[in-house]
Protein backbone atom coordinates (compact mmCIF):
# COMPACT_ATOMS: atom_id res chain seq x y z
CA UNK A 1 0.00 0.00 0.00
CA UNK A 2 2.95 2.33 0.43
CA UNK A 3 4.87 1.31 -2.68
CA UNK A 4 3.28 4.10 -4.70
CA UNK A 5 4.93 7.42 -5.45
CA UNK A 6 1.91 9.18 -3.90
CA UNK A 7 0.71 6.88 -1.15
CA UNK A 8 -3.02 7.37 -0.49
CA UNK A 9 -2.70 6.34 3.18
CA UNK A 10 -3.72 9.23 5.43
CA UNK A 11 -4.05 7.26 8.65
CA UNK A 12 -3.16 3.79 9.90
CA UNK A 13 -4.39 2.60 13.29
CA UNK A 14 -3.66 -0.46 15.37
CA UNK A 15 -5.86 -0.76 18.43
CA UNK A 16 -5.91 -3.18 21.35
CA UNK A 17 -8.86 -3.36 23.73
CA UNK A 18 -7.77 -5.57 26.58
CA UNK A 19 -10.11 -7.94 28.40
CA UNK A 20 -11.86 -6.80 31.57
CA UNK A 21 -9.70 -9.01 33.80
CA UNK A 22 -6.45 -7.41 32.61
CA UNK A 23 -5.10 -5.47 35.64
CA UNK A 24 -5.03 -1.74 34.84
CA UNK A 25 -3.59 0.49 37.55
CA UNK A 26 -4.51 4.14 37.53
CA UNK A 27 -0.91 5.29 37.04
CA UNK A 28 -0.28 2.98 34.08
CA UNK A 29 -0.43 5.80 31.49
CA UNK A 30 2.09 7.75 33.55
CA UNK A 31 4.49 4.80 33.66
CA UNK A 32 3.87 4.15 29.98
CA UNK A 33 4.88 7.73 29.16
CA UNK A 34 8.09 7.39 31.17
CA UNK A 35 8.99 4.36 29.06
CA UNK A 36 8.27 5.92 25.63
CA UNK A 37 8.96 9.64 26.13
CA UNK A 38 12.20 9.57 24.18
CA UNK A 39 10.30 8.67 21.01
CA UNK A 40 6.99 10.34 22.02
CA UNK A 41 8.01 13.52 23.85
CA UNK A 42 4.77 15.49 23.43
CA UNK A 43 2.16 14.74 26.02
CA UNK A 44 -1.42 15.94 25.69
CA UNK A 45 -4.82 14.79 26.76
CA UNK A 46 -8.18 14.59 25.08
CA UNK A 47 -11.56 15.04 26.64
CA UNK A 48 -13.80 12.11 25.83
CA UNK A 49 -17.53 12.16 26.31
CA UNK A 50 -19.02 8.91 27.58
CA UNK A 51 -22.78 8.67 27.28
CA UNK A 52 -24.92 6.23 29.20
CA UNK A 53 -28.44 5.85 27.88
CA UNK A 54 -31.29 4.00 29.53
CA UNK A 55 -33.74 2.81 26.92
CA UNK A 56 -37.20 1.36 27.36
CA UNK A 57 -40.17 0.65 25.12
CA UNK A 58 -41.07 4.34 25.60
CA UNK A 59 -37.77 5.42 24.04
CA UNK A 60 -34.87 7.08 25.86
CA UNK A 61 -35.72 7.12 29.56
CA UNK A 62 -32.61 8.97 30.71
CA UNK A 63 -29.08 9.66 29.70
CA UNK A 64 -25.92 10.62 31.55
CA UNK A 65 -22.85 12.38 30.21
CA UNK A 66 -19.42 11.85 31.66
CA UNK A 67 -16.17 13.55 30.65
CA UNK A 68 -13.01 11.42 30.67
CA UNK A 69 -9.49 12.72 30.07
CA UNK A 70 -7.43 10.38 27.93
CA UNK A 71 -3.65 10.81 27.65
CA UNK A 72 -2.12 11.10 24.16
CA UNK A 73 1.60 10.87 23.44
CA UNK A 74 2.95 12.25 20.15
CA UNK A 75 6.22 12.26 18.26
CA UNK A 76 7.93 15.63 17.79
CA UNK A 77 6.50 16.04 14.28
CA UNK A 78 2.99 15.02 15.51
CA UNK A 79 2.74 12.38 12.78
CA UNK A 80 2.58 9.36 15.09
CA UNK A 81 0.57 9.23 18.29
CA UNK A 82 -0.40 6.78 20.98
CA UNK A 83 -3.64 6.97 22.87
CA UNK A 84 -3.93 5.05 26.11
CA UNK A 85 -7.25 4.74 27.91
CA UNK A 86 -8.58 2.24 30.42
CA UNK A 87 -7.65 -1.20 29.01
CA UNK A 88 -7.29 0.39 25.63
CA UNK A 89 -4.25 1.20 23.51
CA UNK A 90 -4.24 2.64 20.01
CA UNK A 91 -1.33 3.59 17.80
CA UNK A 92 -2.04 6.08 14.99
CA UNK A 93 0.29 6.80 12.08
CA UNK A 94 -0.68 9.81 9.99
CA UNK A 95 0.67 10.68 6.54
CA UNK A 96 3.31 10.36 5.29
CA UNK A 97 3.13 6.62 5.92
CA UNK A 98 6.48 5.17 4.91
CA UNK A 99 6.25 1.43 5.39
CA UNK A 100 4.60 -1.40 7.26
CA UNK A 101 7.96 -2.17 8.83
CA UNK A 102 8.10 1.28 10.46
CA UNK A 103 4.51 1.11 11.65
CA UNK A 104 4.91 -2.43 12.95
CA UNK A 105 7.93 -1.48 15.03
CA UNK A 106 5.91 1.35 16.62
CA UNK A 107 3.04 -1.05 17.32
CA UNK A 108 5.47 -3.50 18.92
CA UNK A 109 7.08 -0.76 21.01
CA UNK A 110 3.70 0.36 22.39
CA UNK A 111 2.35 -3.15 22.94
CA UNK A 112 5.55 -4.45 24.54
CA UNK A 113 5.61 -1.43 26.83
CA UNK A 114 2.09 -2.22 28.05
CA UNK A 115 2.96 -5.88 28.61
CA UNK A 116 6.00 -4.80 30.63
CA UNK A 117 3.73 -2.77 32.90
CA UNK A 118 0.80 -5.15 33.35
CA UNK A 119 -0.22 -8.74 32.72
CA UNK A 120 -2.37 -8.84 29.58
CA UNK A 121 -4.84 -11.70 29.99
CA UNK A 122 -6.73 -11.40 26.71
CA UNK A 123 -8.40 -9.15 24.18
CA UNK A 124 -11.94 -7.94 23.74
CA UNK A 125 -10.90 -6.66 20.36
CA UNK A 126 -7.83 -6.04 18.24
CA UNK A 127 -8.08 -3.96 15.07
CA UNK A 128 -5.91 -2.81 12.21
CA UNK A 129 -7.37 0.02 10.18
CA UNK A 130 -6.16 1.90 7.12
CA UNK A 131 -7.76 5.07 5.79
CA UNK A 132 -6.87 5.87 2.19
CA UNK A 133 -7.74 9.20 0.65
CA UNK A 134 -7.90 8.85 -3.09
CA UNK A 135 -7.73 12.03 -5.14
CA UNK A 136 -8.32 11.86 -8.88
CA UNK A 137 -7.50 14.89 -11.05
CA UNK A 138 -10.91 15.01 -12.75
CA UNK A 139 -14.10 16.65 -11.48
CA UNK A 140 -16.38 13.96 -12.84
CA UNK A 141 -15.35 10.34 -13.15
CA UNK A 142 -16.86 6.95 -13.84
CA UNK A 143 -16.21 5.07 -10.57
CA UNK A 144 -15.87 1.75 -12.40
CA UNK A 145 -12.80 3.07 -14.19
CA UNK A 146 -10.93 3.44 -10.91
CA UNK A 147 -12.59 1.11 -8.42
CA UNK A 148 -13.84 -2.43 -8.32
CA UNK A 149 -15.64 -1.64 -5.03
CA UNK A 150 -18.22 1.10 -5.52
CA UNK A 151 -21.99 1.68 -5.34
CA UNK A 152 -23.90 0.32 -8.29
CA UNK A 153 -26.93 2.31 -9.42
CA UNK A 154 -29.17 0.37 -11.77
CA UNK A 155 -30.62 1.71 -14.99
CA UNK A 156 -33.88 2.57 -13.23
CA UNK A 157 -32.17 5.12 -11.05
CA UNK A 158 -31.78 8.58 -12.49
CA UNK A 159 -30.11 11.79 -11.29
CA UNK A 160 -26.50 12.52 -10.49
CA UNK A 161 -25.01 10.90 -7.39
CA UNK A 162 -23.97 13.68 -5.01
CA UNK A 163 -22.99 11.65 -1.94
CA UNK A 164 -22.69 7.97 -1.26
CA UNK A 165 -21.48 5.55 1.33
CA UNK A 166 -20.89 1.92 0.49
CA UNK A 167 -19.68 -0.74 2.87
CA UNK A 168 -19.54 -4.42 3.53
CA UNK A 169 -18.24 -6.79 6.19
CA UNK A 170 -16.09 -9.68 4.97
CA UNK A 171 -15.35 -12.56 7.33
CA UNK A 172 -12.16 -14.56 7.75
CA UNK A 173 -10.93 -17.50 9.80
CA UNK A 174 -14.35 -19.00 10.43
CA UNK A 175 -15.96 -15.65 11.39
CA UNK A 176 -13.28 -14.99 14.00
CA UNK A 177 -12.10 -11.90 12.09
CA UNK A 178 -14.04 -9.32 10.12
CA UNK A 179 -12.84 -6.74 7.66
CA UNK A 180 -15.20 -3.78 7.38
CA UNK A 181 -14.69 -2.18 4.02
CA UNK A 182 -16.24 1.19 3.33
CA UNK A 183 -16.00 3.95 0.79
CA UNK A 184 -17.42 7.46 0.79
CA UNK A 185 -16.89 10.79 -0.90
CA UNK A 186 -14.19 13.06 0.53
CA UNK A 187 -13.08 16.68 0.32
CA UNK A 188 -10.85 17.25 -2.73
CA UNK A 189 -7.79 19.48 -2.48
CA UNK A 190 -8.89 21.27 -5.65
CA UNK A 191 -12.40 21.92 -6.95
CA UNK A 192 -11.33 20.30 -10.21
CA UNK A 193 -10.56 16.97 -8.48
CA UNK A 194 -12.69 14.11 -7.23
CA UNK A 195 -11.85 12.60 -3.83
CA UNK A 196 -12.87 9.43 -2.00
CA UNK A 197 -12.14 7.84 1.35
CA UNK A 198 -11.58 4.10 1.34
CA UNK A 199 -11.41 2.49 4.78
CA UNK A 200 -10.35 -1.06 5.59
CA UNK A 201 -10.95 -1.99 9.23
CA UNK A 202 -9.80 -5.54 9.99
CA UNK A 203 -10.68 -6.65 13.51
CA UNK A 204 -11.01 -9.55 15.86
CA UNK A 205 -14.75 -10.09 16.18
CA UNK A 206 -14.73 -12.72 18.93
CA UNK A 207 -13.47 -11.86 22.39
CA UNK A 208 -10.42 -13.72 23.62
CA UNK A 209 -10.09 -15.67 20.37
CA UNK A 210 -6.43 -14.69 20.14
CA UNK A 211 -3.96 -15.29 22.97
CA UNK A 212 -1.59 -12.48 24.02
CA UNK A 213 1.43 -14.47 22.84
CA UNK A 214 -0.14 -14.81 19.36
CA UNK A 215 -1.26 -11.23 18.85
CA UNK A 216 1.83 -10.15 16.91
CA UNK A 217 1.17 -12.89 14.37
CA UNK A 218 -2.49 -11.85 14.21
CA UNK A 219 -1.51 -8.25 13.42
CA UNK A 220 0.90 -9.42 10.71
CA UNK A 221 -1.78 -11.56 9.07
CA UNK A 222 -4.30 -8.73 9.37
CA UNK A 223 -1.92 -6.48 7.48
CA UNK A 224 -1.50 -9.02 4.68
CA UNK A 225 -5.27 -9.31 4.29
CA UNK A 226 -5.84 -5.55 4.35
CA UNK A 227 -3.14 -5.04 1.74
CA UNK A 228 -4.67 -7.67 -0.54
CA UNK A 229 -8.15 -6.22 -0.07
CA UNK A 230 -6.99 -2.72 -0.93
CA UNK A 231 -5.41 -3.98 -4.13
CA UNK A 232 -8.66 -5.79 -4.85
CA UNK A 233 -10.69 -2.58 -4.51
CA UNK A 234 -8.87 -0.57 -7.16
CA UNK A 235 -8.05 -0.77 -10.85
CA UNK A 236 -4.74 -0.40 -12.65
CA UNK A 237 -5.90 3.01 -13.83
CA UNK A 238 -6.05 4.19 -10.22
CA UNK A 239 -2.60 2.75 -9.53
CA UNK A 240 -1.37 4.96 -12.36
CA UNK A 241 -2.82 7.97 -10.51
CA UNK A 242 -0.89 6.96 -7.38
CA UNK A 243 2.29 6.87 -9.39
CA UNK A 244 1.80 10.16 -11.24
CA UNK A 245 4.25 13.05 -10.75
CA UNK A 246 2.59 15.65 -8.49
CA UNK B 1 -31.66 -2.14 30.03
CA UNK B 2 -28.73 0.25 29.87
CA UNK B 3 -25.89 0.31 27.42
CA UNK B 4 -22.93 2.58 26.94
CA UNK B 5 -21.90 4.41 23.83
CA UNK B 6 -18.27 5.47 23.98
CA UNK B 7 -17.76 8.65 21.99
CA UNK B 8 -14.11 9.37 21.48
CA UNK B 9 -13.01 12.65 19.87
CA UNK B 10 -10.29 10.74 18.11
CA UNK B 11 -12.69 8.43 16.41
CA UNK B 12 -15.90 10.42 16.18
CA UNK B 13 -19.32 8.78 16.17
CA UNK B 14 -18.51 6.83 13.06
CA UNK B 15 -21.50 4.56 13.30
CA UNK B 16 -23.73 7.45 12.40
CA UNK B 17 -22.11 8.01 9.07
CA UNK B 18 -23.83 4.99 7.66
CA UNK B 19 -26.94 7.14 7.59
CA UNK B 20 -26.41 10.43 5.89
CA UNK B 21 -29.52 11.99 7.42
CA UNK B 22 -28.11 11.61 10.95
CA UNK B 23 -24.92 13.27 9.91
CA UNK B 24 -26.88 16.18 8.39
CA UNK B 25 -28.59 16.76 11.71
CA UNK B 26 -25.29 16.75 13.57
CA UNK B 27 -23.95 19.53 11.43
CA UNK B 28 -26.98 21.71 11.07
CA UNK B 29 -28.31 21.75 14.60
CA UNK B 30 -27.27 24.27 17.17
CA UNK B 31 -25.13 22.53 19.78
CA UNK B 32 -27.13 23.15 22.92
CA UNK B 33 -28.17 20.62 25.56
CA UNK B 34 -31.75 20.75 24.27
CA UNK B 35 -30.66 19.98 20.74
CA UNK B 36 -28.46 17.20 22.02
CA UNK B 37 -31.32 15.62 23.97
CA UNK B 38 -33.55 15.89 20.92
CA UNK B 39 -30.86 14.28 18.78
CA UNK B 40 -30.48 11.40 21.24
CA UNK B 41 -34.20 10.82 21.11
CA UNK B 42 -34.25 11.03 17.33
CA UNK B 43 -31.41 8.56 17.09
CA UNK B 44 -32.53 6.02 19.64
CA UNK B 45 -36.22 6.34 20.43
CA UNK B 46 -37.44 4.06 17.67
CA UNK B 47 -34.63 1.57 17.54
CA UNK B 48 -33.49 1.24 21.12
CA UNK B 49 -35.01 -2.12 21.96
CA UNK B 50 -34.06 -3.65 18.62
CA UNK B 51 -30.55 -2.34 19.04
CA UNK B 52 -30.27 -3.58 22.61
CA UNK B 53 -31.42 -7.03 21.49
CA UNK B 54 -28.86 -6.98 18.71
CA UNK B 55 -26.10 -6.08 21.17
CA UNK B 56 -27.30 -8.77 23.60
CA UNK B 57 -27.12 -11.38 20.85
CA UNK B 58 -23.63 -10.28 19.91
CA UNK B 59 -22.48 -10.40 23.53
CA UNK B 60 -24.07 -13.85 23.98
CA UNK B 61 -22.04 -15.05 21.00
CA UNK B 62 -18.96 -13.42 22.51
CA UNK B 63 -18.73 -11.15 19.47
CA UNK B 64 -17.47 -7.61 19.41
CA UNK B 65 -18.33 -5.56 16.33
CA UNK B 66 -17.36 -2.00 17.15
CA UNK B 67 -15.32 0.08 14.71
CA UNK B 68 -11.66 0.87 15.31
CA UNK B 69 -10.72 4.25 16.69
CA UNK B 70 -9.74 6.59 13.91
CA UNK B 71 -9.08 10.29 13.58
CA UNK B 72 -9.46 10.93 9.91
CA UNK B 73 -12.90 9.88 8.62
CA UNK B 74 -14.97 11.91 11.09
CA UNK B 75 -13.04 15.09 10.31
CA UNK B 76 -13.19 14.58 6.57
CA UNK B 77 -16.91 13.86 6.50
CA UNK B 78 -17.73 16.74 8.85
CA UNK B 79 -15.84 19.28 6.73
CA UNK B 80 -17.57 17.98 3.64
CA UNK B 81 -20.86 18.55 5.48
CA UNK B 82 -19.88 22.12 6.34
CA UNK B 83 -19.15 22.72 2.66
CA UNK B 84 -22.09 20.96 1.05
CA UNK B 85 -24.81 21.58 3.62
CA UNK B 86 -23.91 24.86 5.31
CA UNK B 87 -22.11 26.43 2.35
CA UNK B 88 -18.73 27.02 4.03
CA UNK B 89 -15.84 27.96 1.72
CA UNK B 90 -12.51 26.13 1.98
CA UNK B 91 -9.75 27.84 -0.03
CA UNK B 92 -7.15 25.37 1.31
CA UNK B 93 -9.02 22.24 2.45
CA UNK B 94 -5.90 20.08 2.64
CA UNK B 95 -4.23 22.44 5.13
CA UNK B 96 -7.37 22.65 7.27
CA UNK B 97 -7.66 18.87 7.42
CA UNK B 98 -3.96 18.47 8.26
CA UNK B 99 -4.23 21.06 11.05
CA UNK B 100 -7.20 19.26 12.58
CA UNK B 101 -5.55 15.86 12.23
CA UNK B 102 -2.38 17.00 13.94
CA UNK B 103 -4.31 18.72 16.72
CA UNK B 104 -7.06 16.12 17.14
CA UNK B 105 -8.67 17.55 20.29
CA UNK B 106 -9.51 20.69 18.34
CA UNK B 107 -12.07 19.03 16.10
CA UNK B 108 -15.01 19.09 18.53
CA UNK B 109 -14.46 22.75 19.37
CA UNK B 110 -14.18 23.70 15.69
CA UNK B 111 -17.41 21.95 14.83
CA UNK B 112 -19.12 23.67 17.76
CA UNK B 113 -17.82 27.09 16.69
CA UNK B 114 -18.73 26.49 13.03
CA UNK B 115 -22.28 25.45 13.99
CA UNK B 116 -22.76 28.63 16.03
CA UNK B 117 -21.24 30.81 13.32
CA UNK B 118 -23.51 29.29 10.70
CA UNK B 119 -26.51 29.82 12.99
CA UNK B 120 -25.60 33.47 13.56
CA UNK B 121 -24.27 34.51 10.14
CA UNK B 122 -25.13 31.75 7.69
CA UNK B 123 -28.04 33.51 6.02
CA UNK B 124 -26.29 36.87 5.53
CA UNK B 125 -22.60 36.12 5.14
CA UNK B 126 -19.97 34.02 3.46
CA UNK B 127 -18.19 31.83 6.02
CA UNK B 128 -14.71 30.56 5.22
CA UNK B 129 -12.61 28.07 7.17
CA UNK B 130 -8.93 28.51 6.41
CA UNK B 131 -5.44 28.59 7.90
CA UNK B 132 -3.98 31.95 8.88
CA UNK B 133 -0.18 32.15 8.63
CA UNK B 134 1.34 34.73 10.95
CA UNK B 135 4.41 35.82 9.01
CA UNK B 136 6.04 37.48 12.05
CA UNK B 137 5.79 34.61 14.53
CA UNK B 138 5.60 31.80 11.99
CA UNK B 139 2.54 30.43 13.81
CA UNK B 140 -0.48 29.01 12.05
CA UNK B 141 -4.05 29.25 13.30
CA UNK B 142 -7.26 27.77 12.08
CA UNK B 143 -9.49 30.72 11.24
CA UNK B 144 -13.19 31.22 10.54
CA UNK B 145 -13.69 34.35 8.42
CA UNK B 146 -17.12 35.99 8.20
CA UNK B 147 -17.52 38.20 5.12
CA UNK B 148 -20.54 40.32 4.21
CA UNK B 149 -21.54 42.42 1.21
CA UNK B 150 -22.54 45.24 3.55
CA UNK B 151 -21.01 44.83 6.99
CA UNK B 152 -23.37 44.90 9.99
CA UNK B 153 -22.43 47.46 12.66
CA UNK B 154 -22.59 44.84 15.42
CA UNK B 155 -20.63 42.12 13.60
CA UNK B 156 -17.72 42.22 16.07
CA UNK B 157 -19.97 42.05 19.13
CA UNK B 158 -21.83 39.08 17.64
CA UNK B 159 -18.57 37.29 16.86
CA UNK B 160 -17.29 38.01 20.37
CA UNK B 161 -20.36 36.33 21.86
CA UNK B 162 -19.57 33.18 19.87
CA UNK B 163 -15.87 33.32 20.88
CA UNK B 164 -16.90 33.51 24.54
CA UNK B 165 -18.78 30.24 24.11
CA UNK B 166 -16.16 28.16 22.31
CA UNK B 167 -12.84 29.55 23.60
CA UNK B 168 -13.04 27.82 27.02
CA UNK B 169 -13.03 24.55 25.08
CA UNK B 170 -9.60 25.38 23.64
CA UNK B 171 -7.96 25.43 27.06
CA UNK B 172 -5.21 22.84 27.31
CA UNK B 173 -5.37 21.94 23.61
CA UNK B 174 -2.65 22.35 21.04
CA UNK B 175 -3.62 24.54 18.11
CA UNK B 176 -5.96 27.54 18.14
CA UNK B 177 -9.13 28.75 16.44
CA UNK B 178 -9.90 32.36 15.53
CA UNK B 179 -13.25 33.79 14.52
CA UNK B 180 -12.79 37.09 12.72
CA UNK B 181 -13.48 39.18 9.65
CA UNK B 182 -11.03 40.89 7.30
CA UNK B 183 -13.79 43.19 5.95
CA UNK B 184 -13.23 41.88 2.44
CA UNK B 185 -16.28 41.34 0.23
CA UNK B 186 -17.53 37.76 -0.21
CA UNK B 187 -15.76 35.89 -2.99
CA UNK B 188 -19.07 34.98 -4.68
Amino acid sequence: MSRYRNSPIVEAVCEFRFSADTPWEQNLPERFYDAVKERFPIRESRKEQAIQIKASSEGVAEHRLETIETPIFLTGDRKVLIQIGPRRLSIHHLKPYHSWGDFKSTINLAYDTVTSLTRVTGFDRVGLLYVDKIEIPESSIRLADYFTFYPHCGEGLFGDVMNFMVGCDLTYNGNRDICRLSMTRAMPKKESNSAYLLTTDYFLAKRNAVKPEDVTTWVEEAHKTVKTLFKGCITEKLEEVFNMEE
Amino acid sequence: MAYNSFVNPLEGPRGRYRYVSYFDEDISRFSSINSFTRLLNDLFSNISLEYCEFIEQKLALNEYWQDSSSIYPAIEVSLLGLKDILGFAFPHPGEVIDYLIQNPGLYDVVMYACSMTAEEFGSTSEITLDIFHDSESGDRYLTIYVRQKKYDDDIIARMDRICDLYEPGLKGLSGWLLLTTDYKPPST
